[in-house]
């Protein structure tokens, strides 16, 4: 039906640009002005005029777009040149949606579900065509034998839309968005979408106290947010004067971090004594969390305020454990795959190297004789001498030519010892 | 088919009303009757549902006839007090009556019987096709197609009866039937939203998603504006002493009184008078001014009883300090007058608030699950979750019934304690004459879209399918 869109431009067009009488609760008669400018209402004054019209004939366009075998028409006033051209002006609004389609065969043989009969199955199907694949439209208008939650729904929905999806594309030729489409159906988790319908349920009815807080606990973080920037400035500005590097190597503790070490050493050397000279920083960082944990119980009511610090240092400090994002986490398996990218568990020599070299340097043996050899058999068997792409699985395959070359070569080294033995034995045997 | 535009786009301007059809737009509500053309931002023709039914049974409709006291004359409504119609006969006649009386004409005598049609016209295009035609032509409405509005809980029977009079009755070329709800939200420029609709015999709910109505959600109740009528009836009777409610045409002639003072006038004297339900509707014309006058909700925050605030003295509730707000004076038809202070916030607050009803024996108290608020959170409930927090964002308040002062501000107050995180928005249009025909004015934005045309009813389809195609098509 009429979008959003449609009625806000209609609005504006037809009503929001005339002025509205202001008059009486009932509109019942015009005011002159307005039927004057207006062409419909003028009609109703003068009925006696209108005995010598005809009823209008209104013809229709057939409109092309025709699904449960109603046919839609657009009428339109038949005048004497009514040039009744069957040009669909309005079909650009009749925006279709790409629904999944499937017969019987394919039903029978992919689509079967034990919980789902095939009747409920094309009404569910139907049900989507028609709301548009609104779902909020679909759930509300659902009713079958069983009861059925949206997620019910939707995953078998999804499901079977997965399905034909690969049997109209195989998953080895779809494209990176059809395999997106492809795995996000697949995925669909109706537990998880249930439980976050819960969460999201009760958060429509958390109590006024709880908005309150929330609204408190933000402004706060804002609080926080606005500060971190020049708390971080200054941390590094005392970073940098603490790791500034020393000219001489002799003073063991140049860095924040052996000066942190020291402080430690220090500090639990101080607590074996009796009367103690130093006081922990409070920052857990830097005394370490022996330190925490022995804290005494006065001090405890900085916790929170320690746990604040605490997560500070660990934002501000660089992370050791950053980089260890791998290429893994950051492809999905399509991508790996038309990328071409392979994750290789052999130790790879330091310094830079070539997937090529793995086509050339198996190619030089030792000696130039065992080259030449190589080279020839090669040669023989027909791989050229330069290979275009070492993509990984023609650098397998080398690999794996390879060493049949060098089974080849070996077995030949010990024929041709073999021949000779047996020429020389052949020979005594002769004399 | 031709390229599609994104459903985001606006059609182009000559989509719109392009090819203009002079679509009528009916909106029959239970306590009027609203009839114009699409594309018009007024219904041009407004009759009173109720008529006058005369003993020689013979119906009165409109303004003028209705309000002549007359003793042979039974005031009846042809819905039922759950907003359905009941009395097809009439309804259908009242319609008619509607229609023909302001916009289109009477019914024509065929043009081969009028006469007028003897002498050749020079453009020709009279000229007919047959007898078929001719017996169309008799029908009073064979030139417009036809849009209906209906309160969402129509059932299929009451939904095919519309079409078949529509279409058999008044020959009407195209018909289509859309649920008020519906219409107030395309009236608001809204394809998702929630619609209250206060009327006179029903307040209903009705949520939308992407122009789509969530049939679940329908929900309605009869806190209304006969509700208010009633409670204000009792009102009065509760009043020391009770307020005198005398209708215009009871009165002579009057001289003015001090407030509060029995008045003096004299009244019309009928050999026999007039019908008692004659009295009640024009009881009710004084009810409907004196709400519009005077009546008001309590906006909020809180209840009528509950305490004003938490820091104030102990005891001192929102009813205190209503009463120390200036009160309003009324005058009755007969110069009776008074001024009313916290019991013109009273009479309203049962909308809100169920125990706060002034009940009698007739009358019982609501039940807390009939209050407008605890309709919306039913109907809320009966949609999907992710939908809510939007449609909370868009409540539009609709119907004469809402024109109750404050009331918005009510609503949007309760709603946001009901619900305390998502944003609630009350939308009432401060254009009065807009709420009062949100139903009609939609279906006027609807009747004059290009867009729509191809979701008509033709006669043919109608010939070839019977009145169940009204289910499939207008859903
Ligand atoms: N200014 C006003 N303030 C309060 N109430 C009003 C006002 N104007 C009209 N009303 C009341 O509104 C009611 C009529 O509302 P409306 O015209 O929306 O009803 P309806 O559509 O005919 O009925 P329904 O929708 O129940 O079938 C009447 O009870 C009337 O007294
Ligand atoms: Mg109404």
């Amino acid at each position: 039906m009429a979008s959003r869109a449609d009625i806000n431009a209609a609005l504006g067009a037809e009503i929001q640009h005339q002025p509205v009488p202001r008059a009486g609760p009932v509109p019942k008669v015009a005011a002159p002005s307005k039927a004057a400018r207006r062409p419909a209402p003028h009609r109703f004054k003068k009925p006696a005029v209108r005995g010598l019209r005809p009823a209008a004939r209104w013809t229709y366009d057939e409109s092309p777009a025709l699904e449960n075998g109603l046919s839609f028409r657009r009428w339109k006033k038949q005048t004497a040149n009514s040039d009744s051209k069957p040009v669909d002006r309005f079909g650009r609004y009749n925006v279709k949606l790409d629904v999944p389609e499937y017969n019987d065969e394919i039903y029978a043989k992919h689509l079967t579900n034990p919980e789902w009969t095939k009747e409920e199955t094309d009404s569910l199907f139907a049900l989507y065509r028609e709301c548009n694949g609104k779902w909020p439209v679909i759930i509300d208008h659902y009713s079958g034998s069983t009861e059925r939650t949206m997620e019910d729904l939707k995953s078998r929905f999804y499901s079977i839309s997965a399905t034909i999806l690969s049997i109209n594309t195989p998953i080895t030729s779809m494209t990176a968005t059809d395999y997106g489409m492809y795995e996000m159906l697949n995925n669909f988790n109706a537990k998880q979408e249930a439980s976050r319908k819960k969460l999201a349920e009760g958060h429509l009815y958390r109590r006024q106290n709880e908005v309150d807080e929330e609204t408190v606990l933000l402004s706060e973080l804002q609080r926080i947010m606005m500060n971190q920037a020049t708390l971080d400035n200054e941390r590094e500005e005392l970073r940098r004067r603490l790791d500034h590097p020393i000219a001489s190597n002799s003073y063991q503790y140049g860095t924040s971090q052996a000066l942190t070490t020291f402080w430690q050493q220090l500090l639990a050397a101080d607590r074996m004594k009796k009367n103690q000279r130093l006081r922990p920083t409070g920052n857990p960082t830097f005394d370490g969390m022996a330190g925490v944990a022995s804290t005494s119980a006065s001090r405890s009511s900085h916790a929170g305020l320690q746990d604040a610090a605490r997560r500070n240092a660990r934002e501000s400090l660089p992370s050791a454990a950053a980089p260890q994002s791998g290429l893994s986490n950051e492809l999905s398996k399509a991508d790996l795959l038309r990328f071409g990218v392979v994750q290789s568990h052999e130790k790879l020599p330091s310094g830079v190297t070539f997937a090529s070299d793995k086509l050339t340097k198996p190619r030089i043996a030792k000696s130039t004789v065992q080259t030449d050899k190589i080279a020839a058999i090669l040669t023989h068997i027909g791989v050229p001498d330069l290979i275009a792409l070492p993509t990984p699985p023609v650098v397998e395959q080398f690999e794996s030519i390879m060493s049949k070359v060098h089974a080849l070569i070996d077995l030949r080294k010990v024929a041709e010892k073999e021949e000779q033995e047996l020429r020389v034995r052949s020979a005594e045997a002769a004399s | 088919m031709a390229s599609t535009i994104p459903p985001t786009q606006a059609p182009g301007k000559e989509d719109y009303a392009g090819d203009e059809i002079n679509a009528l737009i009916l909106d029959p509500g239970s306590h009027s009757t609203r009839a114009g053309f699409a594309g018009e931002d007024t219904p041009k023709s407004v009759v009173p549902t109720h008529y006058g039914f005369t003993s020689s049974s013979e119906r009165l409709f409109g303004e003028n006839a209705m309000h002549q006291p007359r003793s042979d004359v039974e005031v009846r409504n042809p819905f039922n007090t759950d907003g359905l119609v009941e009395d097809w006969d009439t309804a259908s006649k009242l319609w008619e009556y509607t229609i023909t009386s302001r916009l289109t004409g009477a019914r024509q005598t065929a043009p081969s019987k009028n006469g007028l049609n003897d002498a050749a016209d020079e453009n020709g295009d009279v000229t007919m096709e047959g007898m078929e035609q001719t017996e169309e032509q008799e029908k009073p409405l064979a030139e417009y197609p036809l849009l209906v509005t209906e309160p969402g809980w129509n059932t299929p029977k009451h939904r095919e009866k519309m079409m078949e009079i529509a279409m058999e009755e008044w020959g009407v070329p195209a018909f289509f039937l859309a649920k008020n709800g519906q219409l107030a939200a395309y009236a608001s420029g809204k394809a998702s939203a929630l619609v209250i609709d206060i009327g006179h015999y029903n307040t209903s709910v009705t949520a939308m998603w992407e122009g789509m109505v969530l049939r679940k959600s329908l929900f309605h109740t009869p806190l209304a504006g006969n509700f208010l009528n009633d409670q204000i009836r009792m009102m009065f009777a509760a009043q020391q002493p009770t307020v005198p409610l005398i209708p215009h045409y009871m009165v002579k002639s009057k001289t003015p009184v001090d407030a509060g003072a029995p008045s003096n006038a004299t009244y019309v004297k009928f050999d026999k008078p007039p019908h008692d339900s004659f009295r009640k509707l024009e009881e009710d014309r004084v009810l409907t001014s004196f709400k519009e006058s005077v009546v008001q909700t309590w906006p909020g925050p809180g209840r009528l009883d509950a305490p004003a605030n938490p820091q104030g003295p102990p005891g001192f509730t929102n009813m205190d300090h209503v009463k120390s707000l200036p009160p309003k004076p009324f005058e009755m038809p007969d110069g009776w007058n008074n001024v009313f202070g916290a019991e013109r916030f009273k009479v309203a607050e049962s909308f809100f608030d169920a125990r706060a009803a002034y009940t009698d024996d007739s009358h019982p108290a609501p039940t807390g699950q009939q209050t407008i608020t605890s309709i919306v959170q039913q109907s809320l409930q009966a949609c999907d979750v992710d939908t809510r927090s939007a449609l909370l964002h868009n409540v539009i308040l609709t119907g004469a019934g809402s024109l109750v002062e404050k009331l918005p501000e009510r609503l949007q107050y309760d709603l946001q304690t009901a619900y305390p995180n998502p944003k609630v928005r009350v939308i009432a249009n401060p254009n009065s004459v807009e709420r009062k025909y949100g139903a009609w004015l939609g279906g006027s934005v609807l009747g004059s879209l290009g867009t729509f045309h191809q979701m008509w009813i033709s006669k043919e389809e109608y010939k070839e399918y019977g009145s169940e195609i009204v289910e499939k098509r207008c859903k």
